[in-house]
């Protein structure tokens, strides 16, 4: 079942073309990487697949509110005067008919699900690691059951073992929420035995994209290669 | 093989909590030597207690630091000031908030060899030329009369190296110096720590990514919840792993 | 779970910060203090605001008397009468015959003395008012206008500087110059343009609310250009771009997630306009444009002290002053203290 389709979509900013004629289709269950690096367009094509900006050309189509995100910066995702059960409850503002001990029972299932105790909910994020503040922010995004995730450079802030921590558990949430991702990065890294699908992205062109496997073994674009050394640490020393 | 640095026994901690607990080690001329641990670790305490830069809330226990034969905490706040820029140079993980936003790069190397040295102002303009085609900043003289809101990431991080080693140090300290920066420019900043390392240049590099370590490093030390767990050379340490706290960090980039 | 430092908001954490300023928490007693006085005027207080005895003009402040004749006594105040000098020149003879004593806790005053004794603390105006029980009483006037005109100027701000920094473009525009409107007339002269309108013929209460109304008028204008520029930098956080995702309208957007963040610092702010306002409700009275007698504020009992024969012959007339001083110079203290507690950047010693 198809729950992305985005054609020809294009956006610029003044002179600049952030991102150039993009197309891309997603059914239900892929794990899609967007690679690329800073300038490349790719935060303002999960924008734009957001809804959060408008396409200037082209046309982006998903089933209404079947789209979440999860932001890069565990610091600054979550209000930091809100407390954690203020910051999930907000996730039900368009469930309006659900009560309230309907919606404290989900979300302390969803906590388990991330791998956080109920004793979180009365904390604030400050105190909190940035690990265990993007464990919130997921489950912020899961609590509106949405059907595709969009994880902009979801772990890019964090340690190494945190980050391999958080791939984990993105890898047993797809599962058992039966969710489609869009993982966005600039490291080539990070989703070797995660994604499926690979799209390559430079100056707002998408330049290669294939199966994971075919990509990280055999890239075509000289770009791709240049990420897959840098990303594998494979031309120094 | 003589040493730049040698630390003995360093215990930092703030009340009763031991940030740093009793770590040792030794940096040889002309070697990197890296730090390598999660948040907590106590890795950027160390670095900042070898240049006396620590929180006033953080108080050094115990310990040794010898550099270049001195004990560095036994040195004035003066002596201090003398040694960074000159003599140990220092790299952080966001150059846009170690820069002066209002003054040009050029500037603001020129204010380390005004501090420490006593070139003339051509000589001085020379020598920063110099050191910015050094790390490779395609065009040194346009990079002198930049901002640095005007220079790209990977610029800004390159045009830091050039600011920490344009005064001549021994010892250069990199705290996550490539955490903000792209894949492809990570590399080129690991490539300019090599080719200094090969001037004879010592590095100290903190770090969280272990796999960027196995590329540059000679020595690794890991460091968890402020004590060494492992140290040793870099290909032993990541191929043949003793403490489960590095086998994790090995698992975490394979 | 690792860094937990305690179970506390940003502004717990702020106002612990605050504490530790000694001088801020100082001055903050202070006010405290200043206003419970004013609060319970009635109560300390020897003379109703309106009592005079006009011959007892200008006396000078009533000595306490503890000991009679080397014995301790209850305490009690002599009897003074008023005559002239050669030079005309006013001087009270004490009358060490005729005692009164002082009455702790009679008619629900903290301490009075009998007809037709006076006991003037602080010392008498020209009509023989008490002016410690003129200042307390108006204390309340002073106190209270800058307060009341900062809450209305903060709600005028909030919502002005929240909406135009939070959608930008023409909105913020127009918003913007309506704010410049008010910033380009020096506020004094603002103020007096607005007192003009007010009609003549309002009694006391309308005159003091008309009074609060126009010190807010000439203030939001600051507070919500200031909360405009934070609401600007706000609107691109990532919570704020995550609430969006989630469909949470702009109004609860700008109501919970981006005024929120203001409200901490713009409590210093709000400080500093209430010093302001003080200042300025002092002025309007002094050229006797503020309440006007027999209610006294601070700023017109100073308007008796605008002329220099009374100065030199009786000081404590400017007493309000004083107290103007004190409130203004708490408010900015505590003002500064709070922005300090609440800048994430400033270090403790």
């Amino acid at each position: 079942m198809n729950v992305l389709q985005i054609q020809n979509v294009s956006k610029s900013f003044g002179d600049i073309r952030a991102v150039d004629d993009v197309s891309l289709s997603l059914e239900q269950g892929d794990n899609l990487a967007i690679i690329g690096e800073s300038g490349c367009g790719k935060t303002t094509l999960a924008k734009m697949i957001m809804g959060l900006i408008p396409p200037d050309e082209g046309t982006i189509k998903a089933q209404a509110n079947s789209l979440q995100m999860v932001f890069q910066d565990p610091h600054q995702s979550l209000d930091p005067l809100w407390d954690v059960r203020a910051i999930l409850k907000e996730a039900f503002w368009r469930q309006r008919s659900l009560s309230d001990q309907q919606i404290q029972e989900k979300i302390e299932q969803m906590l388990v699900s991330v791998g956080l105790s109920p004793q979180v909910l009365q904390r604030f994020p400050h105190e909190f690691s940035g690990g265990e503040r993007q464990r919130i922010a997921i489950a912020r995004a899961l609590l509106t059951s949405p059907k595709v995730l969009v994880l902009d450079e979801a772990v890019s802030a964090l340690d190494t073992l945190v980050q391999k921590q958080i791939m984990d558990l993105l890898k047993k949430l797809k599962q058992d929420f039966n969710l489609t991702y869009v993982f966005i990065s600039h490291n080539l890294r990070l989703v070797r035995n995660f994604s499926d699908k690979i799209m390559v992205m430079y100056q707002g062109k998408i330049v290669e994209e294939g199966l994971a496997k075919t990509v990280l073994q055999s890239p075509a674009h000289p770009y791709t290669q240049q990420l897959l050394q840098a990303a594998f640490y494979t031309n120094f020393k | 093989m003589n040493k730049v640095l040698s630390i003995e026994n360093l215990t930092v901690a703030v009340g009763s909590k031991r940030l740093v607990d009793q770590v040792s080690f030794d940096i040889p001329q002309g070697k990197i030597v890296a730090l390598a641990g999660g948040s907590g670790s106590g890795k950027t305490t160390i670095g900042l207690s070898i240049l006396r830069l620590i929180p006033s809330a953080l108080r050094i226990k115990q310990g040794n630091i010898i550099f270049e034969g001195k004990n560095l905490l036994d040195l004035s706040a003066e002596d201090m000031r003398q040694l960074r820029g000159a003599r140990i140079g220092m790299v952080f993980q966001e150059p846009l908030s170690t820069f002066d936003p209002l003054f040009t790069i050029g500037q603001q190397m020129d204010e380390v060899l005004v501090a420490h040295t006593r070139l003339s102002k051509q000589e001085r303009y020379k020598k920063i030329l110099e050191t910015l085609s050094e790390v490779e900043l395609s065009d040194p003289s346009r990079a002198y009369k930049s901002f640095p809101h005007q220079l790209s990431g990977g610029m800004r991080q390159r045009a830091m190296v050039a600011q920490a080693i344009v005064g001549g140090p021994s010892l250069i300290i990199a705290d996550e110096p490539t955490s903000s920066l792209d894949v492809t420019l990570q590399v080129k900043i690991m490539e300019l720590f090599v080719r200094l390392k090969n001037k004879n240049m010592s590095i100290l590099l903190i770090a969280h990514d272990l796999g960027m370590i196995a590329q540059v490093a000679d020595e690794v030390i890991i460091l968890s919840q402020g004590e060494m767990v492992e140290k040793g050379p870099v290909s032993q340490v990541i191929n043949q792993p003793r403490h489960e706290y590095t086998k994790q960090l090995v698992g975490a980039f394979q | 779970m690792t860094k937990r430092i305690n179970s506390s908001s940003r502004t717990q954490l702020a106002f612990t910060s605050f504490r530790r300023n000694r001088v801020g928490f100082f001055c903050l007693w202070v006010l405290m203090i200043l206003y419970g006085l004013a609060i319970f005027a009635d109560f300390i207080c020897p003379y109703s605001y309106q009592d005079e005895d006009r011959s007892f003009s200008y006396c000078p402040p009533t000595a306490v008397e503890i000991l009679d004749q080397g014995h301790w006594v209850h305490p009690f105040v002599y009897a003074r009468a008023l005559t002239f000098d050669s030079l005309h020149r006013r001087i009270y003879v004490i009358d060490h015959a005729q005692k009164y004593p002082i009455h702790f806790l009679k008619n629900g005053r903290l301490f009075t003395v009998d007809a037709p004794g006076r006991f003037y603390l602080w010392g008498a105006d020209a009509r023989g008012r008490d002016l410690f029980s003129r200042i307390w009483y108006g204390a309340r006037i002073s106190l209270s206008i800058g307060l009341l005109g900062v809450a209305i100027s903060f709600i005028l701000g909030l919502l002005i500087g929240g909406i135009a920094g939070y959608y930008g473009g023409w909105i913020d525009s127009v918003l913007m110059r309506f704010c410049e409107m008010f910033m380009m007339v020096p506020g004094f002269y603002l103020m007096l343009a607005l007192r003009a309108a007010v009609p003549e013929n309002f009694n006391s209460v309308q005159v003091y609310l008309s009074v609060v109304v126009i010190l807010a008028l000439i203030g939001w204008a600051s507070l919500a250009r200031i909360i405009r520029g934070m609401a600007l930098s706000l609107r691109e956080r990532d919570y704020v771009l995550a609430a969006k995702t989630l469909g949470v309208s702009d109004i609860a957007i700008i109501f919970k997630h981006i005024l929120p963040q203001t409200i901490s610092f713009s409590c210093a702010t709000l400080m500093l306009t209430v010093s302001s306002y003080i200042l300025a409700e002092a002025g309007l009275s002094v050229v006797g444009l503020g309440v006007q007698d027999p209610i006294p504020s601070w700023g017109n009992l100073l308007s008796d002290a605008m002329a220099i024969v009374p100065v030199i012959f009786a000081p404590w007339i400017l007493l309000p002053g004083l107290f103007i001083f004190i409130a203004v110079m708490c408010f900015n203290i505590v003002g500064d203290a709070l922005r300090d507690a609440f800048d994430p950047m400033f270090k403790e010693s």
